[in-house]
């Protein structure tokens, strides 16, 4: 067992170097289950970390154990420096699970002031967060609803009220967008991006399009075991990553069009005419080429260009390609 | 350890609210409101006086079928739908947990003996009671409901399901209760030791001793020990 000395000294070393969470080859095993193997890194204040992976991949057990719900049987893990289990270690997490149980018999604000209660704030204080968090969370007006007669979205924005109630340094959410319909879904992520003094984020998501908006670095487990890890484009690179496209709307003569796309390096990879616009989608020659000098050089040889739009991530091909080509079920 | 009574006061403010607003308060509550009065209507028609022993051995049996209808949802349930999670990534201890939700638990019984005060009004107004056994009456009386509590939080802890935490609490109500009646293989001083009846009826006829008062909180503190145990057990597992 570690010191209180030793503990206090992680833990100052933590906050200066502002780590909020770290991981050192984090493992669990449930009976002879390996759930999570060897899982590394360190995320610090402001930092979204996306969890990547399928369904029963180790995410859920990672974001537990950083919770302090299930002891790693591997590795170490530490929460500003502590133990998860360490009640200061919990006053700075909020937890937001994938089926967070709500009491649906209470009221909305009553719960969200509970909990803050729980984290050990002052009536005074509780109140005032709760308020702070019902407003981040669109959940004004909502107060005296009672939380069991909510849509789903409704009671995930509850859930996640109650998980930023005392402004925590880490926030874990497990699939935090399920139920919510896309309004929903990208108020969501403005609300992340909004939030003061940004705590740390570990976000486990199966929406690869969002994880690549949101987060600053993946992890993508396969089988409990780390197979990937890095900076978005890192890991789309090492997951053997998918062609960049991009698709064009162009309208008058095809053959100039053709000519100049091909001559700029770039391959197409598709023409669908409809109602004298043509929608080429096409690869560009390198991963850094801009798409904009294309689009001069098309304007100079007198083609219309009407739309241009790219992929935001290549994350999903990526991971679709990867994982369908290894076939590996779970 | 370092308890803290905020914690312990959040817990139990939330869990009496939350029981008023579920429908198991109108049924658990109106069936023990209405026996209590039936007990007593009977109890004044059978003495024709202000002797309450008889009612308060029937109040005492009431209870046992209450208590662990009361507190079957309290760990059980919150366990079941994960509830239980969301206060285990708090800072809040297991012992805090306990504690709160037995004092909850307590609090929702005193409520619903509501009745109490004014079957006591009608007896010490009509007849001439000694107020010193009602007092004693009453004092084993609650110490009893805090005692079946404490089962009943322990068998919530113990199980998810709440109906299986009800019929285990009321199993281990019924052989201490039942104790003192022996029972094949083990020695009757074994036996006395968690015996209640007889404590019981020293209370009923005004009889208040130390050992029984001790018998009470001793078993009362070793049952929420196992609450909390399997609390701890939960939360790690």
């Amino acid at each position: 067992m570690r010191s209180r000395i030793a503990e206090g000294a992680a833990e100052d070393t933590a906050l200066s170097h502002g780590i909020v969470l770290s991981l050192q080859r984090v493992g669990h095993q449930y009976g002879t289950r390996r759930a999570l193997e060897g899982a590394s890194g360190q995320v610090r204040r402001g930092d979204v970390l996306g969890l990547v992976g399928r369904n029963g991949a180790g995410k859920t057990t990672l974001l537990r154990s950083c919770a302090g719900l299930i002891r790693p049987t591997e590795g170490r893990l530490e929460v500003v420096g502590r133990d998860p289990y360490d009640l200061a270690a919990r006053a700075v997490v909020g937890y937001l699970p994938e089926d967070p149980g709500l009491p649906r018999e209470m009221r909305v604000a009553s719960y969200v002031f509970h909990m803050a209660r729980l984290s050990g704030l002052s009536r005074r204080t509780a109140r005032q967060r709760m308020q702070e968090s019902l407003r981040l969370t669109a959940l004004e007006g909502l107060e005296r609803r009672i939380i069991g007669r909510l849509s789903r979205g409704y009671r995930q924005r509850v859930a996640l009220c109650q998980a930023l109630v005392h402004r925590p340094q880490l926030l874990l959410l497990d699939e935090p967008t399920t139920g919510m319909d896309p309004v929903q879904i990208d108020a969501f992520h403005r609300m992340l991006r909004s939030l003061d003094q940004r705590p740390a984020i570990v976000l486990s998501s199966h929406n690869l399009h969002h994880v690549a908006e949101v987060c600053d670095s993946v992890l993508v487990i396969e089988h409990g075991r780390v197979v990937a890890q890095g900076t978005v484009s890192e890991v789309e690179a090492s997951l053997g990553g998918v062609e960049r496209e991009w698709s064009l709307e162009l309208r008058g003569d095809e053959q100039a069009a053709l000519l100049t796309i091909r001559a700029a390096g770039w391959q197409v990879h598709s023409i669908v005419e409809a109602k004298g616009v043509r929608r080429v989608r096409l690869a560009p020659p390198s991963e850094d080429q801009d798409p904009a000098d294309l689009v001069r050089q098309l304007i100079l040889s007198g083609v219309d260009v009407i739309r241009v739009e790219g992929d935001r991530s290549n994350l999903e091909p990526a991971f679709i390609s990867r994982f369908t080509e290894t076939g590996s079920t779970t | 350890m370092n308890v803290k009574p905020t914690v312990i006061a959040v817990i139990s403010t939330k869990d009496l609210r939350s029981f008023f607003a579920t429908p198991l308060a109108y049924l658990v509550g109106v069936p023990y409101t209405v026996l209590m009065g039936w007990y007593f209507y009977s109890s004044l028609v059978d003495t024709r006086s202000g002797e309450l022993q008889t009612y308060f051995s029937g109040l005492h049996f009431l209870l046992l079928l209450t208590a662990p209808l009361l507190t079957m949802r309290t760990i059980a349930e919150e366990r079941r739908a994960g509830a239980l999670e969301m206060v285990f990534v708090r800072p809040v201890r297991e012992l805090e947990i306990t504690f709160g939700k037995w004092i909850a638990a307590v609090a929702i019984l005193i409520i619903l003996s509501y009745p109490l005060v004014p079957f006591l009004g009608v007896v010490l107004h009509l007849a001439d009671p000694d107020v010193g056994i009602l007092l004693a009456q009453l004092l084993g009386t609650g110490l009893l409901a805090a005692l079946l509590v404490a089962v009943g939080i322990a068998a919530s802890a113990a199980v998810e399901s709440q109906l299986v935490a009800a019929f285990s609490a009321f199993a281990v109500a019924m052989v201490q209760w039942f104790a003192d009646a022996g029972a094949g293989g083990i020695p009757n001083w074994v036996l006395r030791l968690a015996a209640l009846r007889p404590r019981l009826v020293s209370f009923r006829y005004g009889v208040v001793s130390a050992e029984d008062g001790l018998f009470f909180v001793a078993w009362t503190l070793a049952w929420l020990f196992v609450a909390n145990l399997l609390l701890t057990v939960a939360r790690r597992r």
